[in-house]
């Protein structure tokens, strides 16, 4: 698959794409190389699937390694001709994805700075949930979150907060009796 | 049989047994509402309860939060693209880009509404086919199931959008995925790699959270802007509208109604593969099936027409034939013994008017609820106008609690952020969710129903009259599909030429 450029003519590749389909390809070799294995009635339906599979993924390399040595494919003057304002075309897939083409175009244009706070807050939550319990991130994570990004006042934060856990006391403890995410040092205890 | 449904609604309609429904809708509602704790896991926990209770309080209290929870949960799947359960994962697709697009409210409407008319359509099946029921569901064997769940996996193809080749691969993984975990045919531990929590398999509900709940906080994160799209208008509107469109609509919301109780029917089968073969269907009967994933009202009255009327299908053959078709009728199934009661044709003679009330519960509580949530649905639709960030904390302990609550484990958590991953690489790089998703829901089911096919019959299976039947049925739908591919890719490259000859 290759990506529309909007000034120059040569197609510019998609390098998420070959690395798909190369893990896929991976994934499913491995999966049938893992059926050798096993006794022929446990092997049988998951080697029809992996081998299945990696002859689609098979196809689907020899796809992109055409769509890389030919000079152009013949719809892409025309997608081009229709997106060519300045904007960038996005693949061609696009066009039927609605909804999914705005989260494209997020992820796509977000710049490393942006991917890197957020990948550090989610980092901070999970980590938290993993060391801690939820008991305390809950609290911890949602009053820094609130504060930095949104820039929500301290009475929100506490009402937020306040909210959220009443709500999952209520629901977890008094109704249904089940057990919140400890972490490994349960500072809240069990 | 008319006095048994007028006795059936009377004691319905008594106060013990309206209080009781009263308190179930309540805690379906909000259980309903956080997605991973469906109607199964609060069954289960509210059983205990019913001991002692007469059978229809009991079935008032645990019908009526199951129904219910089936209702809300598509609540959290269009405002926030998370779903409830595995098998609301079919309103996803429509309803939360109508969300995005400013039409919560609309979308709110008509998922409430068409799910009340599936309830009623599920009910309406359950109240006419159980005298006969009996000879259709023992004429379905293993082959039988097996090809019902070939049929569910074409819709892959239908899924795509397009892009053929990508949704054959994610297929092909999802069907990998289900295969992880002890084979249960010769007990030997399959993709495990050590690891004993994926000895029985890795859960339905991390994965469809993860898959299509991840991307949306990511995105949240991300753009730091509301779910709606900033040049949507802030008014809610549309409410009423939606529930219009369920009458405009009657003919989607009519078939994916039968589809889901037809298939609901089926035990083993039900939901998961009901909602993509109504989602499918309404795809391939559309006048604008291009409109589907990008927030088409048809795509949504379908799955939500299909969602509730599964229940009703669900229960039909637990009321006749003593077989629960989903976890939910599994539960059901031992509230009936505890109550006494024995499923089979006393149930159609001495307990009629008791298999009556449940067909009446599921249309008063699926009344209550919509009457209940009317209200609700302006607030709730205004969440997606919220800034970004103030919903992310919330969001994420969503998301958490909803992978964790299922079997209480942290290992569901993980699985749950690799699905996440993997859902924001598919958006990121155009590669179909649907498929992967429909794939892990039935290959799990395809096996076992195979492995059975050739164990009791050989080969010969695939001369059975039914399977000849539906494997035709398959064979057509791959066929429109594929017409109907090739008819749209000629449509766009004409007007892709046309514009650039002009």
């Amino acid at each position: 698959m290759t990506t529309g450029s909007s000034s120059g003519a040569t197609p510019k590749v998609a390098y998420g794409d070959w690395i798909i389909t190369i893990g896929l390809i991976a994934i499913m070799a491995g999966a049938y190389a893992l059926t050798l294995k096993w006794p022929a009635g446990a092997a049988f339906f998951p080697r029809l699937l992996s081998a299945t599979g990696l002859f689609l993924c098979l196809i689907k390399l020899a796809s992109l390694l055409w769509q890389a040595v030919s000079p152009a494919i013949p719809e892409r003057p025309a997608a081009r001709a229709v997106h060519g304002n300045g904007e960038v075309a996005l693949v061609e897939g696009d066009e039927d994805q609605g909804n999914e083409d705005e989260f494209h175009k997020i992820f796509t244009h977000a710049d490393a700075r942006i991917w890197a706070s957020v990948i550090g807050w989610l980092a901070l939550f999970f980590v938290g949930l993993y060391t801690v319990g939820l008991l305390v991130t809950l609290p911890v994570f949602t009053v820094l979150y609130l504060r930095v990004v949104a820039r929500a006042s301290w009475l929100v934060c506490l009402l937020y907060v306040l909210g959220t856990a009443g709500l999952i006391y209520l629901l977890f403890d008094l109704f249904l009796h089940l057990p919140l995410p400890q972490g490994i040092f349960p500072i809240t205890g069990e | 049989m008319l006095d048994a449904a007028l006795s059936g609604l009377l004691q319905v309609l008594s106060p013990d047994s309206m209080m009781l429904m009263m308190i179930g809708i309540f805690i379906g509602f909000i259980v309903g509402v956080l997605p991973g704790i469906g109607g199964p896991v609060a069954m289960a926990l509210m059983l205990p309860f019913t001991f002692g209770m007469e059978p229809i309080h009991v079935f008032s209290f645990l019908l009526g939060m199951k129904v219910v929870t089936s209702t809300t949960g598509d609540i959290t799947a269009v405002l926030f693209g998370i779903p409830g359960e595995a098998t609301s994962a079919a309103t996803v697709l429509d309803g939360h880009p109508m969300a995005r697009k400013g039409q919560a409210g609309r979308a709110l409407g008509a998922v409430l509404m068409s799910s009340l008319v599936g309830a009623v359509i599920g009910a309406a099946m359950l109240a006419v086919s159980i005298p006969v029921i009996r000879p259709i569901v023992l004429a379905f064997g293993p082959p039988e199931f097996f090809m019902l769940t070939v049929v569910g996996l074409i819709f892959i193809a239908s899924l795509s959008r397009g892009q053929m080749l990508r949704g054959l691969i994610m297929g092909c993984l999802g069907l990998l995925i289900a295969l992880v975990g002890i084979d249960p045919q010769a007990g030997v531990p399959r993709y495990v790699f050590g690891q004993l929590e994926l000895w029985e398999g890795i859960g339905i509900v991390p994965v469809v959270i993860g898959l299509f709940g991840g991307p949306e906080i990511l995105q949240l994160m991300l753009s730091k802007e509301s779910i709606a799209s900033s040049t949507a208008s802030r008014k809610i509107v549309g409410v009423g509208q939606g529930i219009l469109d369920t009458f405009r609509y009657w003919k989607t919301v009519a078939v994916a109604g039968v589809i889901g109780s037809a298939i609901g029917v089926i035990p083993g089968v039900g939901g998961s593969v009901a909602q993509f073969i109504a989602y499918g269907h309404a795809k391939q009967t559309s006048k604008h099936p291009e409109e589907f994933g990008k927030g088409s009202i048809e795509g949504l009255l379908a799955a939500g027409g299909n969602n509730n009327a599964k229940d009703g299908g669900s229960l039909i053959p637990m009321i006749a034939i003593g077989l629960p078709g989903s976890v939910s009728a599994a539960i059901l199934l031992n509230a009936f013994l505890i109550s006494g009661l024995n499923p089979g044709p006393e149930m159609l003679t001495t307990h009629l008017d008791v298999t009556f009330s449940m067909v009446w519960i599921t249309i008063i509580a699926n009344i209550i609820v919509v009457i209940v949530s009317l209200p609700l649905l302006k607030p709730l639709a205004r969440l997606t106008f919220t800034e970004g960030p103030v919903l992310v904390p919330f969001l994420l302990i969503l998301v958490v609690l909803g992978a964790y609550a299922e079997n209480n484990s942290m290992f569901d958590i993980w699985v749950m952020v690799v699905s996440a991953f993997v859902g924001i690489a598919c958006l990121r790089w155009n590669w179909p969710r649907a498929p992967l998703l429909l794939g892990a829901v039935l290959g799990d089911l395809c096996e076992r129903y195979l492995f059975l096919s050739s164990s009791l019959y050989g080969l010969s299976w695939v001369q059975r009259p039914l399977v000849i039947l539906l494997g035709m049925a398959a064979m057509a739908i791959l066929f429109k599909t594929g017409w109907d591919v090739r008819k749209q890719a000629r449509s766009k490259q004409a007007g892709s030429l046309k514009e650039v000859r002009s």
